[in-house]
This record gives C-alpha cells, sequence and structure tokens, in this order.
C-alpha cells in the first residue's frame, strides 16, 4: 500500500499522516460499531467509538473507572441522562426501531462489542483520538470524575436535544473520523438537512428526543449548568475537533455530488475512496434487516458481488483475515433477531459510506416487512428506494396461482324462473304431437241439396213445358253478322264447316249452332265438314242426322257424298290447318269412310280454301278457333269466317270480331237463342234453344240464389269460426 | 366414348341445320307463295311437303301416344298397382272398340254417342254442382276482397245472361253491364293475353330459327 486513501477526497496520502492532506479530514477511523446495533441497520448506524468493560485493561485509567463506574453504579446517573437513557432503554426495540445512540447502551453505558476489540485496543494506544471521545459518555454516568469538555459537553445538551452529541463530537476534535464531523454538524443543520447527511441511528434519536424533548427539558434545564459557560471551556482538542468539523462539512458539500443515494456510479466511486480498515466489513455486513439499496430476496448474490467488486481493493492483513463467509455466519438471521456481537465488525461503516446508501437517506428508520424484503427496492430513478413496485424481471411479476372460479352459476330466482320455463317449452316441443287432422267437412248434404235444385230447376221446365221466362230481346251485333251472312249465301254454295268441339261441350255447342245451321241448310249449299279433334268428325255426324241433337238440322236429311262431304279429322295442329289452308286437297284427301273427297260433287271446283263460301268454325276452345283465325287467314281471301263458340272463350275470340278477323259470331246458349229468335223458320218451329231456354233461365237464378246465399253463410260461419279460434288462441 | 360424342356432335349440328333450314323455308314461303303466272312458287312446294310431314308425324304421334297408354296401364296390371282395376277396364275398353271397328266400321260411331258423349257431357254437369258449391264454400275458406269481387263478378254475369224467371231482363244488367263486364273487361284481359301469346310466339320462333333454341337436340 502506497498511503491511505482519504475517506473523503478519495486522494491518497501518506500512511503517518493522520489527517488529509488535501481535505484535511480525518484518516484514520476512530470508529467501532456499537454492541447493540440492531440487524436492521445491518451497517454500523455510528462509528461512535464506544469502550468495552472487556477492554478495560487497555483503557486508561479514567476510562476503565468509568466503565466499572458505570456496570457497577447506575444510580449515579444524572436524572437527565437517566431520563435519556431510560427512554431509549424503554423505546429501543432490537428488531425495527432505529438503533440508539450508538457508544450509549440500554443502560446508558459506554458499550462495544466484542468485534470492536480491535479498533479499541488501537483506540487505547492513541489516548489522543480515544480520551476525548469517551471522556464525554464516561462523564455521564460519573458525575465527579467527568473533565471539563465533558460538563460542556452536558451543558450542550440541555440547549438542544442533539447538542451534547454534536459538543460530543466537537470535542472529540481532530481524533473523530469524517462521520464523527458529520454528526457534529447535525446541530446547526436543518431537520431535513439532518436526515440525508446522519446517519440513521441518529436520525431516530433526534425523532425520539424531540418527542420527548418537552419532558426532557426541564430536566436538562434544572441540573445542567448554562452551556454559555460551558463553551468558554472549551479545551484545544475540541477546537482542533471544530475546525475538523467545518472541513467536513466542506467535505459534506462535495458529497453531494456523488448523489450516492440514488446514482449507482457514485457508490462505486465513493467505494473506491473506503479506507482499508473499511474494505473488509462491507460484505460481513450485507445481511442487513434495515432499508438495504437492493434486497436480494431469494438470496440473491448480485448485490454481494457487486460489493466484492467495489471493495476489491488492498486491505489489511487485520481485515483480509475476516472472510465473508464469516461475517455472513454471523450474521443474525431475520429481521427480529438482534446483532450478535460477532457481526459487530459487519455492521461498521462510517456514516459518511451510510449517507452513500441511497436507500438509507430516503427511507429513514424504515423496517421492511417480510414482504418487503421478498420484494426488490428500486435503486434509481424516481422509484428509488420504493420496493414491489416493479418486478423483479421482466415477465417475472406477480406470479400467482390462478384464481378458481366457482362452477356454479350464480342465478336469481327470477331467472330460476325463466330457465325453467324455457326447459318446459323445450321439452315439450321434443315430444311428438298427435296432428290434428283438419276435418274439412264434405257435407254430402248440401252438395245433395244443391244437386237436387239444380237438377229440379232445369227438367222441372222442360218436363212440364211452363214458360217462365220471356224470349231474350237482346241481338248481339255479332250475331246479327253471322244472321247476315248466312242469309246472304248462294244457293249450293260450298261451306266449309269446322267441327272443333269435344263431346263435353257438344250440348250447348249443338243447341248454339242449331239454329244457324238449320238457316244454312234451308239454303241448300254444299257441306264439307272437317275437324281437328278426333271427336270433331262423329260430333259432325250426329249434328246433321241425329234428331236429339237438332231435329230441325237433321229434318234436312243431308247425305254423305251428295249434299255434304266429311273430311273426318285433320292431324298436325296448326300445320295441318295451314297446310290445308294452302292446299285442301292435299290436307284431307279422303272422306271419312275412305272415299276420294275431292271427287265428290260437294266439292266440285273446290282448289283452295278461298274457294268456299264461308267458313263456319264450331269451337268450345279458343286455341282451336286461333289457330283457324291465324292459320287460314292468309289464304282465305275474302271468305267470311263465322264462328259459334261456347260461352266461356267469348272473351278470347271476341278480339278477333272486333278485329275484323271473323264476321259473324254465336255465343253459346244465349247467343243461339238470340239467332233463334232472328231467324224465323217458315213453319215458325223453334229450335232447341227455345226449349231450352226456360231451363236455363230457371237453373241460372237457382244457382244465383245459392251461390249468393250461401256465400253470405259461409261468409259468416268463416267469421265466427275465426272469431272462435283467435278466442281459443288467446 | 370419343366417337358417341363426335356423332352425338355431328347429330346436334345436322339437326339444328335441319330445323333452321325448314324454318326459313316455311317462312319465306308465305313470302313467296306464287310464281308470276299465279302457279305455285317452289318455296311453296317445299313448304307444303315440310308440313305434310308433319303432320304424317303428328298423325303418327298419336297412333304411338295409344301404344304408350296401352304399355303403362299394362304395366300397372302386371305390378298389381293402385288402381290397376281402373287400367284393367281401360285396356278392356280399347281392345273392345278397336275390334268394333274393325269388325263393324258403320256402327263404331254409336260407340261414341252412347257412351263418351254422355259420359262426357255427365262430367260436365258435375262440374256444374261442383262450381256451385265452390262458390258457396269460397268465403269460408278464403274470405278477402278478391274472392268477393271473384264472386259479385260471377253473380253480375250470370243475372245478365238469361233473363230472370217472371221478371225478364234486368233494366241496365243485360244490356249494360253484363257487355260490358265480358267485351271491356275481360276482353282487355284477354287481349292482353293474346298479345303476349303472340309476341311469346314470335321469339321462340326467331330463337329456334337462329338455333338459340334447340328442343330437338333433348337437353343441350
Amino acid at each position: 500500500m502506497a498511503g491511505v486513501l482519504c475517506p473523503m477526497c478519495g486522494k491518497s496520502n501518506p500512511t503517518e499522516l493522520e489527517n488529509c492532506q488535501f481535505c484535511d479530514a480525518r484518516l484514520t477511523p476512530l470508529s467501532a460499531s456499537t454492541a447493540d446495533a440492531s440487524p436492521d441497520q445491518g451497517l454500523p448506524l455510528g462509528p461512535a467509538p464506544t469502550t468495552s468493560s472487556d477492554s478495560s485493561g487497555d483503557l486508561p485509567d479514567w476510562l476503565s473507572g468509568l466503565g466499572k463506574a458505570a456496570s457497577e453504579d447506575e444510580e449515579e446517573v444524572p436524572d437527565w441522562l437517566a431520563s435519556l437513557s431510560g427512554e431509549e432503554a424503554g423505546t429501543s426495540v432490537p428488531a425495527s426501531a432505529p438503533a440508539p445512540e450508538p457508544g450509549l447502551n440500554a443502560t446508558g453505558s459506554l458499550s462495544a462489542g466484542p468485534g470492536g476489540k480491535d479498533w479499541m485496543a488501537r483506540l487505547g494506544s492513541e489516548p489522543q483520538s480515544a480520551t476525548p471521545e469517551t471522556t464525554p459518555q464516561s462523564g455521564l454516568q460519573g458525575k465527579g470524575e467527568s473533565p471539563d469538555w465533558l460538563n460542556q459537553l452536558k451543558e450542550k445538551a440541555i440547549d438542544s436535544e442533539l447538542a451534547p452529541l454534536g459538543d460530543e463530537g466537537k470535542a472529540a476534535g481532530a481524533d473523530i473520523p469524517d462521520w464523527l464531523s458529520n454528526f457534529g454538524s447535525t446541530p446547526g443543520t436543518p431537520e431535513a438537512a439532518t436526515g440525508e447527511s446522519l446517519p440513521e441511528w441518529l436520525s431516530d434519536l433526534e425523532a425520539k428526543t424531540g418527542t420527548e424533548s418537552a419532558a426532557s427539558a426541564p430536566i436538562f434545564s434544572s441540573e445542567l449548568p448554562p452551556s454559555s459557560s460551558a463553551r468558554d471551556e472549551t479545551p484545544s482538542w475540541l477546537s482542533q475537533f471544530q475546525a475538523d468539523v467545518n472541513a467536513a462539512e466542506e467535505q459534506e458539500a462535495k458529497q453531494e455530488q456523488f448523489d450516492a443515494a440514488t446514482q449507482p456510479p457514485a457508490k462505486e466511486n465513493g467505494t473506491g475512496t473506503l479506507p482499508d480498515w473499511l474494505a473488509g466489513i462491507k460484505p460481513a455486513s450485507t445481511p442487513s434487516d434495515g432499508t438495504p439499496a437492493l434486497i436480494a430476496t431469494d438470496g440473491g448474490t448480485a448485490p454481494e458481488e457487486k460489493d466484492d467488486a467495489a471493495f476489491s481493493m488492498e486491505i489489511p492483513d487485520w481485515l483480509s483475515k475476516l472472510k465473508p463467509e464469516q461475517a455472513a455466519e454471523n450474521t443474525p438471521e431475520g429481521d427480529t433477531e438482534p446483532s450478535t456481537p460477532e457481526n459487530l465488525e459487519a455492521s461498521e461503516l462510517p456514516s459518511w459510506v451510510k449517507a452513500m446508501r441511497p436507500v438509507e437517506s430516503v427511507v429513514d428508520g424504515a423496517k421492511a416487512t417480510p414482504q418487503e424484503n421478498a420484494q426488490v427496492t428500486e435503486q434509481s430513478g424516481p422509484l428509488a428506494g420504493l420496493s414491489g413496485v416493479l418486478p423483479v424481471g421482466p415477465g417475472m411479476g406477480s406470479l400467482r396461482k390462478p384464481p378458481v372460479y366457482s362452477t356454479i352459476l350464480q342465478v336469481t330466482d327470477g331467472q330460476q324462473r325463466y330457465a325453467d320455463a324455457l326447459e318446459r317449452l323445450i321439452s315439450s316441443e321434443t315430444q311428438p304431437q298427435t296432428a290434428k287432422r283438419a276435418h274439412l267437412a264434405s257435407n254430402q248434404l248440401w252438395r245433395w241439396v244443391i244437386s237436387g235444385l239444380l237438377i229440379l230447376a232445369v227438367v222441372l221446365p222442360l218436363i212440364t213445358g211452363i214458360s217462365v221466362t220471356q224470349a231474350s230481346k237482346l241481338q248481339p251485333p255479332e250475331m246479327v253478322n253471322a244472321f247476315t251472312l248466312i242469309g246472304n249465301l248462294p244457293t249450293n254454295a260450298p261451306v266449309l264447316v269446322v267441327f272443333d268441339y269435344d263431346p263435353a261441350l257438344s250440348a250447348e255447342l249443338e243447341t248454339a249452332a242449331a239454329p244457324l245451321m238449320d238457316h244454312l241448310m234451308l239454303q241448300g249449299p254444299r257441306l264439307t265438314l272437317i275437324s281437328t279433334s278426333p271427336t270433331g268428325p262423329a260430333l259432325a255426324e250426329r249434328l246433321l242426322h241425329d234428331t236429339s241433337a237438332s231435329p230441325l238440322v237433321a229434318g234436312h236429311n243431308y247425305q254423305a257424298g251428295q249434299q255434304y262431304v266429311n273430311l273426318g279429322y285433320l292431324a298436325g295442329g296448326p300445320s295441318g290447318v295451314l297446310y290445308f289452308a294452302i292446299s285442301p286437297a292435299k290436307a284431307a284427301p279422303f272422306t271419312l269412310d275412305g272415299q276420294q273427297a275431292w271427287q265428290l260433287p260437294p266439292l266440285q271446283g273446290i282448289q283452295k280454301l278461298s274457294d268456299f263460301a264461308a267458313v263456319i268454325v264450331l269451337t268450345d276452345n279458343a286455341d282451336s278457333g286461333r289457330v283457324w283465325i291465324e292459320q287460314a287467314g292468309s289464304t282465305i281471301g275474302n271468305t267470311p269466317i263465322l264462328m259459334v263458340i261456347s260461352a266461356q272463350v267469348e272473351p278470347l275470340i271476341l278480339p278477333y270480331y272486333d278485329s275484323g278477323q271473323i264476321k259473324g259470331l254465336v255465343t253459346g246458349l244465349a247467343g243461339g237463342e238470340a239467332y233463334g229468335q232472328t231467324f224465323v223458320r217458315p213453319d215458325a218451329q223453334t229450335g232447341l234453344a227455345q226449349r231450352y231456354w226456360n231451363s236455363f233461365s230457371v237453373g241460372i237464378l237457382v244457382a244465383e240464389l245459392l251461390v249468393l246465399v250461401g256465400a253470405l253463410w259461409s261468409a259468416f260461419t268463416g267469421w265466427r269460426a275465426r272469431r272462435d279460434k283467435s278466442g281459443e288462441g288467446v | 366414348m370419343k366417337r358417341t360424342s363426335l356423332l352425338s356432335s355431328v347429330i346436334a349440328i345436322a339437326s339444328t341445320a335441319i330445323a333452321i333450314a325448314s324454318g326459313v323455308l316455311v317462312l319465306a314461303g308465305y313470302f313467296f307463295a306464287q310464281k308470276a303466272d299465279g302457279q305455285a312458287s317452289l318455296l311453296t312446294n317445299i313448304r307444303l311437303t315440310l308440313l305434310n310431314w308433319a303432320i304424317i308425324l303428328a298423325g303418327f304421334a298419336i297412333f304411338i301416344g295409344i301404344l304408350s297408354l296401352f304399355q303403362v296401364h299394362f304395366k300397372k296390371i302386371q305390378n298389381k298397382q293402385k288402381g290397376s282395376v281402373y287400367s284393367l277396364l281401360l285396356i278392356i275398353s280399347l281392345v273392345a272398340t278397336f275390334l268394333f271397328g274393325l269388325v263393324k266400321p258403320g256402327q263404331a260411331e254409336k260407340v261414341f254417342t252412347t257412351i263418351q258423349l254422355p259420359v262426357e257431357a255427365s262430367l260436365m254437369a258435375l262440374l256444374t254442382v261442383t262450381l256451385t258449391y265452390a262458390s258457396i264454400r269460397l268465403l269460408r275458406r278464403r274470405f278477402n276482397l278478391l274472392s268477393v269481387i271473384f264472386l259479385v263478378t260471377a253473380l253480375l254475369i250470370l243475372l245478365g245472361t238469361a233473363p230472370l224467371p217472371f221478371l225478364g231482363d234486368l233494366p241496365g244488367l243485360s244490356d249494360w253491364v253484363r257487355p260490358f263486364l265480358a267485351h271491356v273487361m275481360a276482353g282487355a284481359g284477354a287481349r292482353g293475353i293474346l298479345l303476349g301469346m303472340a309476341l311469346g310466339t314470335l321469339t321462340t320462333g326467331l330463337r329456334i330459327l337462329f338455333g338459340a333454341d334447340r328442343p330437338y337436340v333433348g337437353n343441350k
């Protein structure tokens, strides 16, 4: 070792110097940890040199006598000191409370742990530094034996609560280390500043004494002499101590630049200025129960390693022998265990090192709970000194067992009711139900009644011959045109008659066509019969010969092959009609009985459709009538087309009449009856239309009444059924 | 497989060409029907030939239909399906009428006048009762505005068709209401239907002529 590093400025000084040649700070420490240093603090709170009873042999006489007096006669302690010591003894809590004043044990006597034997011994070899430091405290216990400077210190204690301590530090003079110089500067500094610069044990002491100042001050004032006289008697060594304090204050200002409480690099720099005698103490005092800068909750070794690096400097032999493991073994475990004398050395740290511990100054006297010990205290930043704010590491936050939620659904009574109702609904839906067959009352009786009424309405007029109605006075214009055209046909004129109706509607068509055919046959034309329906040829023969169809027509007794030719069935639908319109002879070359039709007399001179004098279409189907109009219209020339149609196709055929494509039209039974009323036979016989007219009129009237009454009744019953159904639904 | 598809394609193309050519020829025959001397033109003759073929094919289709009807009902009898008794009756009537026509061709129409015509007329008479009963039940099953309009219209047409017994024609009903309904209202609807049918027929003919619709090639 080339020299001694100054604990304040960190500069190297020769070993023979006691004070730093640069900052005039004390180079040789005088402090020793207290025997009752709290394990919370870990590090020595105050380096106040104390004496031990064990080391009394090494101490000077006055100091050894002080130790005996302190141990044997406690009644000799003055009241103010007794109250102070008693208060501390009563309020001191080894585990959590801040450590009492170093150098004073619970009984008010000076104390020194076993670990302090070495330095105590060295302290004994240096009477200049040890004597003034221990004398004031021993003077508190031995009244008559205290020196003057101690009496002055006692007077200072009366002036202010911490003044004795400050004066005590002053009395130490140049022999006290810099931590003690900080201690000496505390009386004049504000409390806030004291908290930053003073060690924790001193801050706690101030707090305690501050609370008890009201009680203790009168005692001090009554028993102690005025402080002014004591200051006058300050010895020279104390003056020197005062000078050291001033120098320490300057050095303290420099220490603020380190900002050791928050910046770790400053801590490293500070540790570089540690004296040799402190190099080996720090690792031993690592387990701390106070509020360290970084708490290794899981026994982490990071702080220790850091300290190892920081304290890896040359240390004296006597300190190098003290291994960190030994210090750790001597370190008490648990927060509440008081420190044992074996770890006294581990808690030796000067106040300025202690001040560099950031959290010590920020969280002064805070006691870490076991939970807080398991957390990390922030070292830097705005969260410095706060523990448990941030997780230990990224992604290692509060690892806790996921909460277990109850699987039982908490429902209210109302919700339970609704759930039950829904369950009932669903269960009813899943059950098969017998489908109610909608009973449609066939009401056979009503059907028989309707049938009977209609039959009676039609049959009775026919049977009885009672005329219940008058002949229709209406003469539709289309019927009149047809009548005019038939009347204008020349004799023996070729006329094409198309039978395109089904047997089902033969009664209507025959009745409607009979007057026209009767009128036509009276003209004596040559008839050519053809049909696009398979049943048409048979219906044509029936109309001409069957008296049941029309006695008047049958009465003409037309002969096949002579007056008429039946060409039979014309296949092909529209194509057949077109083909017949273009070339009638090729489309229907044979008669119904297989003869060459176009060689027969009725077809003489007929080559094409336009050679016919008239084309009369009897149809009950709008399509067949439309086919004849459309396909034959282009080749028929001036030959008129007349139609006898069923009443049901009137709306579809009537537009062709309006357009002039057909020249005359007889519609249904009403048209036939109108035609019969128009055409009056010479013998005044009436046709089927007149005979059926009464039955037709009565039948329509009955049908109308049935529909009207029945519809009203059905509407009423339907309304009542819907009302009853809606009532059941509600 | 490939040859079959090729043959199908050839058939499809050929049938399409034939159909289009036939349509074009028949259509052209309308515009060029006669020569200058009044004789039928070549297009007319071609058209007549095609129409004759169509008539023959349509007549033969009836014969094929009769054979198909016989086959279907015969299978029903073989399989003893429901209603096979009526199928048996149909086949017996068909065969008996055919044989009767072959044996006595002059008496064949009596079968028609004594059996078919009365049956169909009876069915039409039953239709009268059925329609009357349906009109009565209409408002019970479907009581709405259209049903009421339908019934009122039917009653007005019936009232205007024939004079009422002992009352004669109702003034304004037979000479105005009924003609208005039958000629104006119903005629308007019928004209619309006819116009639609004409346009549809024209469109269908053009599509067949252009080959857009080819119903003669099946589903292609």
